[in-house]
């Protein structure tokens, strides 16, 4: 079929070939004085021969490579390239003939890698024959070297630039003499002829205007023409690939072939480090091993300079473009909420931290943000989040707006305490998860606080703002460090429960005071620091007298019989535990007073339990089982895993297998259901120990015992740390034997 | 194989590349000479002069060119080429010639503008048509023809 087609070709091209000399030579008689239709006759002819020796190049594999290498010769040099298969992928299925898409707009922060992509896809279409024509334009006035940002002149900067390259690169350079309807025109009719990618690259750098003719042309485009557009700015048009930084591995490898072509040698943690700083940020990565390898700067200097120096270039590079883009100043006001934060903030924190009181205004502000590609959305939860470097962008920009950002660090305060006030109750344990998405921001807003009274002093006048910052920080104390305990993030509660005792001592809240001492003390028990913990057990005991809650009291009292329960100090254990029962029992329908009867029957439980008295033990835990079972209060479930586990190990202790199997399978099952994180490794422990002292199932044992050690390890809980170590060493003892045993008998 | 001698278009293709290009290029050079000197200043010149061969060695290389033997089926091929490029030269030659004669009648320094670019144009059609009979040989002989420095 090819030969035939090329045989007819060249018949073609020898027909127009004669009318071509015949033309030629009628045109020599006319000298100077050449008339138009001849000319035009001729050129014609021209063309047509030039367009059948292209086709008959086509059809011949020579041809077909000659092209191919053609087409690569005019794309921009393919760097090394890392990860993103999946938006490879995509681009690549809606780049297919059959697929409806034509417009791509590959989107992100300068730097993150849009046109590494761009590159790589056009590679991959040449390599894959998938169009006739690849076009690359690129609109980049700016380059970042290791010495700074500089400028370069763009290849197109309007419409008709873009058509003279198209003209140019499909065989007619002439394009650019005629009229831009004609270009239009002509343009169209040659991209109708091959199939084509053309790829804008920087297309932000263009002007609106520049823009929307260039759009409008697109959109009026041969179906034969696909379209990958990359853009700081979000594309009004066709499907969008969105771009954020590296993971970590791609990181690590982009840096570790860079290191290698610098010849020089980056330490796995440098690397971590200089991942965490970049977010991941390929342009980033490359630019600060650059500045080690060529200007000689050491690790830590490069490091330090990313972390602290507001001018570096990078940072200038990334996001002057979009910065200077930014109208108004509600978009700012987001961006600053966002660069105050350690983590992503939800739609409702931005607004009312922001002070944004106009919904549209609100929206299309963060619309803006969006399209500027300067924020991500998480849509499933409704958060936003900004880059790392973006953050570090932002906060070099603080100085310019000191008032807005103090209003703000306030508003954030007020937001999360509030926020925190009405979903940390201890009913509404179900929706402590949803919660903790903002532990980090939580922290921080009372880190804030913290550092606003840190140098204030209780025996001077305080101002109404110092009041109101340290009852927030109180607040957040209080109940957020209720809900860090039962999740078990013991080192955050530890933090803050130090830095709410302060604002507590500032407003001479004694309640709070002696509650926040009562907090340290049990971290410091369950993490084995007991002398610590009887420590801050008696300060919260001393600041508790002087609110004259029996309640309080009795806690305060509950706690440090706990400590001397496991400092061996039985009799004066009991005696508190006894004082704190009578109290408790004072309190019948009192949810406070209910739960805390429930934990001095189990503390009595745990001190019968030490004592040997198992029996007495058994019906300690049974009570405090059915006290937290107690109708009174609505919520049984927050602490029965505590009882449950305490009766598991009694059984365990008296051999009683199954009954313990059962009690530590209802302490699990309650734990997980509730995210008590301790009990839950506790009853793991104990039905590992249960397999293991029934020998019933050792390699279950085994894991149990991994997962309540590897979970005992985060928490700090040194007592049964130890306990689940040697459990483990038993059991892989038993196991190595028996395996022994097994290829012995083998 | 051919002989060259056989092939009487070629002869002439081969006169006119050596012969009459020379000779127009020669020709050039002195008048642009004349022209500077009447105006008495240097007359801008837009490209390069290029020099004919020196004579002995065009007639060397015209020599050996007619008494070379040619592939038969590259001539073939290039024929017809070949045949229209003279055709084309003899046509300007008939122009040059013609504007050379209106150039005389007005005399030098006189010479309205539209006959000196009427010449010039011719000129440099004949030039860029020797250019080309100078490839087409290039290829029938398979090798580098040139008849200028």
């Amino acid at each position: 079929m090819d030969k035939e087609e090329i045989t007819h070709l060249e018949r073609l091209i020898e027909l127009h070939k004669k009318n071509l000399y015949t033309l030629e030579e009628m045109l020599a008689k006319y000298g100077a004085d050449q008339p138009l239709h001849l000319i035009n006759s001729v050129t014609m002819e021209k063309e047509a021969i030039a367009r059948y020796t292209k086709q008959i190049e086509h059809l011949t594999s020579t041809g077909k490579e000659r092209e191919k290498s053609v087409l690569l010769a005019s794309l921009p040099r393919r760097p090394f390239f890392v990860g993103r298969e999946q938006e490879i992928k995509t681009i690549l299925q809606s780049l297919q003939p059959d697929n409806r898409t034509f417009i791509i707009g590959i989107e992100g922060i300068g730097g993150v890698g849009k046109s590494a992509l761009a590159i790589e896809v056009s590679h991959r279409c040449v390599e894959e024959e998938l169009f006739e024509s690849v076009i690359w334009i690129s609109a980049k006035e700016t380059v970042l070297t290791l010495h700074g940002v500089e400028p370069i002149i763009p290849e197109a900067k309007s419409l008709t630039d873009i058509l003279i390259t198209i003209g140019a690169a499909l065989g007619n350079p002439t394009i650019g003499n005629l009229s831009l309807p004609e270009q239009i025109r002509r343009a169209y009719n040659l991209l109708a002829r091959r199939t084509t990618l053309l790829v804008l690259d920087n297309f932000e750098s263009l002007s609106r205007k520049e823009q929307n003719d260039i759009l409008e042309f697109l959109r009026r485009s041969p179906i034969t023409l696909k379209v990958i557009v990359t853009s700081r700015e979000r594309v009004a048009e066709g499907q969008i690939i969105r771009l954020q930084g590296l993971t970590e591995d791609e990181s690590t490898a982009l840096l570790k072939w860079d290191a290698q072509q610098k010849n020089i040698h980056l330490t796995d943690e440098q690397n971590k480090q200089l991942i965490e700083l970049t977010g991941g940020l390929p342009l980033a990565l490359l630019w600060v091993q650059g500045q080690i390898a060529v200007l000689g700067y050491s690790v830590t200097q490069v490091l330090d300079k990313l972390s602290l120096d507001s001018s570096i270039p990078i940072l200038q590079y990334c996001f002057n473009h979009s910065w200077n883009l930014l109208k108004d100043g509600n978009q700012k006001k987001l961006l600053f909420i966002l660069a105050l934060q350690p983590e992503a903030v939800s739609r409702e924190a931005l607004k009312e931290i922001s002070g944004i009181e106009d919904e549209e205004e609100f929206e299309s502000a963060l619309s803006d943000l969006l399209q500027l590609t300067l924020t991500e959305h998480e849509p499933d939860r409704d958060y936003f989040s900004i880059l790392p470097l973006t953050r570090r962008f932002i906060r070099t920009q603080f100085a310019n707006n000191r008032k807005f950002i103090q209003q703000a660090e306030w508003r954030t305060a007020q937001y999360y305490s509030r926020l925190v006030a009405q979903m940390s109750s201890f009913k509404e344990w179900r929706g402590y998860e949803k919660l903790l998405l903002d532990r980090n921001n939580i922290l921080s807003a009372a880190q804030w606080c913290y550092k606003a009274i840190q140098k204030k002093s209780a025996s001077s006048a305080l101002t109404k703002r110092t009041r109101d910052i340290a009852a927030a920080l109180v607040q957040i104390g209080l109940q957020f460090g209720s809900v860090l305990w039962q999740r078990a993030y013991w080192y955050d509660r530890l933090t803050l429960a130090h830095a709410a005792i302060k604002a507590a001592d500032l407003l001479s809240d004694w309640k709070s005071l002696s509650t926040f001492a009562r907090n340290i003390s049990w971290i410091y028990f369950y993490q084995g620091d007991y002398l610590r913990a009887l420590r801050w057990a008696e300060e919260a005991l001393s600041a508790t007298t002087l609110t004259e809650d029996k309640l309080l009291i009795a806690a305060a009292k509950r706690s440090l019989g706990t400590v001397e329960l496991r400092l061996g100090n039985f009799d004066r254990s009991r005696a508190l535990l006894m004082d704190v029962l009578q109290t408790t029992e004072e309190f019948p329908k009192d949810d406070y007073g209910i739960y805390s009867r429930g934990f001095v029957q189990y503390g009595l439980g745990d001190l019968e339990y030490e004592l040997g008295n198992l029996e007495k033990a058994r019906e300690w835990y049974q009570k405090a089982l059915e006290t937290w079972q107690d109708p009174a209060r609505k919520d049984p479930i927050r602490h029965v895993s505590y009882a449950l586990n305490g009766l598991g190990f009694v059984a365990l202790k008296q051999k009683k297998y199954a009954e313990a199997e059962h009690y530590f399978r209802e302490g699990i099952r309650s734990a997980e259901e509730f995210g008590r994180v301790d009990e839950l490794a506790r009853g793991q422990f104990g039905l590992a120990s249960v397999y293991f002292e029934a020998d019933s199932n050792l390699d279950a044992a085994l894991m149990l015992v991994n997962d309540a050690l590897d979970s005992f390890q985060r928490q700090g809980m040194q007592h049964e740390i130890r306990q689940s170590q040697e459990l483990h060493e038993k059991i892989l003892e038993i196991l190595s034997r028996k395996r022994l045993s097994q290829s012995a008998h083998g | 194989m051919l002989d060259a001698v056989q092939i009487p278009i070629l002869l002439k293709a081969i006169d006119f590349v050596f012969d009459e290009g020379r000779r127009i290029l020669e020709e050039r050079r002195e008048r642009r000479k004349a022209e500077a000197n009447a105006a008495q200043t240097q007359v801008p010149q837009t490209e390069a002069e290029v020099l004919p061969l020196p004579p002995e060695q065009a007639e060397a290389a015209k020599n050996d060119l007619t008494a070379a033997k040619i592939d038969e089926l590259l001539w073939q091929n290039h024929e017809a080429e070949v045949r229209h490029l003279v055709t084309l030269l003899e046509t300007y030659s008939r122009n040059y010639h013609l504007s050379k004669e209106q150039y005389a009648k007005w005399g030098s320094a006189l010479v309205p503008p539209i006959i000196v670019h009427n010449l010039t144009e011719a000129e440099n059609a004949m030039l860029n048509t020797l250019k080309q009979l100078e490839a087409a040989l290039s290829k029938v002989y398979k090798k580098d023809i040139q008849a200028t420095q």
